[in-house]
This record gives C-alpha cells, structure tokens and sequence, in this order.
C-alpha cells in the first residue's frame, strides 16, 4: 500500500522534525554516521511505501523504534565491531567546540548500550521515560534507572577527560 | 564547565545539537515528468540559438561590390573576365555563381511569338 499525499507530507514533516534526533539515536547505536543515515532514510522510505504513520499511536516513540530495529537487523548482517570514526561529528557543538564534540562523542560511545540509548532518546529526543520504555520494551523505572546511570557517567568521564574540579 | 547540578549538566549536554541528516537521493532527483520539458526547453533554446547564429552571419555577409564586374548576358565566359571576376569577388564560389545563376530573360524576335504565350491566348475547349 502507497502513502497518499497527506501521510506522504506528514512524513516529510516528521522527518523534518525529528530526523536529527533519530540520526543521533542511529549513530550512538552503529558508531558510523552513514551507516545511521541509512537507517534513518530506511525507515521513511519503507514509511513511505507502506502507507505511512496510520497505524502509530505515538508517532516520535514509533519513529525511534523503527530506527532501533533497521540498526538491529542490519547489525545482525554484520558482525564486526566498528570503530568510531574521528572525522564524522554527530553533534554541532556549543561555541563551535569541536574538541569538546569528540570528547562527547567518545564518552557517549563507551557507555554500555542499553544506558547510551536512554540516555540518547531522553535527551536529545527529548522522549520522555513512558515513550523510552515504549521503544525499547522495558518499564519506564528502568528507563529512567539506566538513563541516572549513564548520566552519572558521563559527568565522570567527561569531568576526568577536562580535570574539572568543580562537579560535585 | 562547571556542572554543580543534574540539570545544570543535561543543560550542557543539550547544547550540543544533533546534526541533520542529509536529504535521501529521492529527493535531490528531479521528477520524471519534468524531464520532458527540461529536455524540451533545452531544444528549443538551441533551435533559437542556431537560428540567430544564422541570421547574423547572412546579415553580416559583404556584398557584392557595385563597381566588380558583371557578366552581361550575351557575354561569353572568358579567361580575361573569369580572372576580373575572381579578383572582385568575395569568394571563389560566389564568383562562379554570379554568371551561372543569372537570370536570362526571353528574347523574342519580332514578328515571332513564344509557344506558351500562344497556347495560353488559344481557347481550348475539351
């Protein structure tokens, strides 16, 4: 089944509006920024040939869900670790801080996978704990545990990678 | 950066903007529909173009002198006139044209009248 032209622009506008969040969700889960685009245009344009939002009752939490499963199965198709690529930014860093970018990067990309996820979809999704719990299929307590553990270290981490006295 | 706070840190982490992803090649590929009328367009732009290429060189192109020799009707070709003519003549080709696309008009003697003229006075019934 087609999208029609009004789920064709609703899905133009969902990719608008949430397409940079999804591809950060896709890059903290593959580390490779393309290999995250191709998810994330995957996803619409599988949207697109098949009919588009209808069936979703919270499009943002179906959006990250679909991301989450296309990164799963093409993970599945391979099995080597990736490295992350240095020159492949995920963020536009504040003040043009394009060091404090990397740190970021790499800290994020240490954390265990479950954590690195809430902590992705909470922030910068801006999903809250109900909806991550809806994506990843766990309770919206565990989302919320895992997302307090990862945030704790990534205070550590970064706090130690910029020897800043100042966190408590 | 002095992070004193949860929030104060999450603040910090969220100045940090997800980059965009860039648009699927569907949507940098025109349209098929389009195509014909850009390949029209492109056409037609050439024709045009052709064309005025033309019309500027034929009205840019030097005419025949008024004081070069012409070779009147009774004339014969000779070595003489054909050089008079060549040195005149914008170019080889036009210097053979001007004697072998003059108009010859009919001469009639008197007295005598052209088989056409009479055929066409002749009221022919069928």
């Amino acid at each position: 089944m087609q999208a029609t032209r009004t789920d064709a622009s609703e899905i133009e506008l969902s990719y608008r509006q949430y397409g940079s969040a999804l591809l950060l969700f896709a890059a903290a889960l593959t580390g490779e920024r393309s290999r995250a685009q191709d998810a994330v245009h995957q996803v619409f344009l599988k949207l697109l040939e098949s009919g588009g939002l209808r069936d979703a009752l919270d499009t943002k939490a179906y959006l990250f869900t679909c991301v989450r499963n296309v990164v799963r199965n093409d993970r599945k198709a391979r099995v080597r670790d990736v490295a992350l690529d240095p020159q492949c930014a995920w963020f536009e860093p504040p003040h043009r801080d394009f060091a404090a970018e990397l740190s970021l990067r790499r800290v994020l990309w240490k954390l265990p996978e479950d954590q690195r996820e809430v902590i992705t979809l909470h922030i910068w999704g801006e999903l809250t704990f109900a909806q991550i719990a809806e994506v990843l299929s766990i309770s919206a307590n565990t989302a919320a545990s895992r997302y307090r553990y990862a945030l704790a270290k990534l205070r550590e981490a970064l706090c130690a990678k910029e020897d800043c006295h100042a966190f408590s | 950066m002095p992070f004193l706070d949860d929030a104060q840190f999450e603040r910090y982490l969220k100045g940090f903007r997800p980059l965009a992803p860039e648009s699927p090649e569907l949507e940098k590929r025109p349209s098929r529909a389009r195509r014909p009328f850009v390949w029209m367009a492109w056409a037609a732009a050439s024709a045009a173009s052709l064309v005025l290429a033309f019309l500027f060189m034929h009205r840019n192109k030097p005419a025949t002198p008024l004081n070069a020799p012409r070779l009147a009707d009774s004339q014969s070709l000779t070595i003489g006139r054909a050089n008079a003519l060549l040195a005149h003549a914008p170019s080889v080709k036009e210097a053979f044209d001007e004697p072998s696309f003059q108009p010859h008009p009919a001469s009639q003697l008197e007295g005598k009248q052209s088989a056409l003229a009479a055929l066409s006075e002749e009221n022919i019934k069928l």
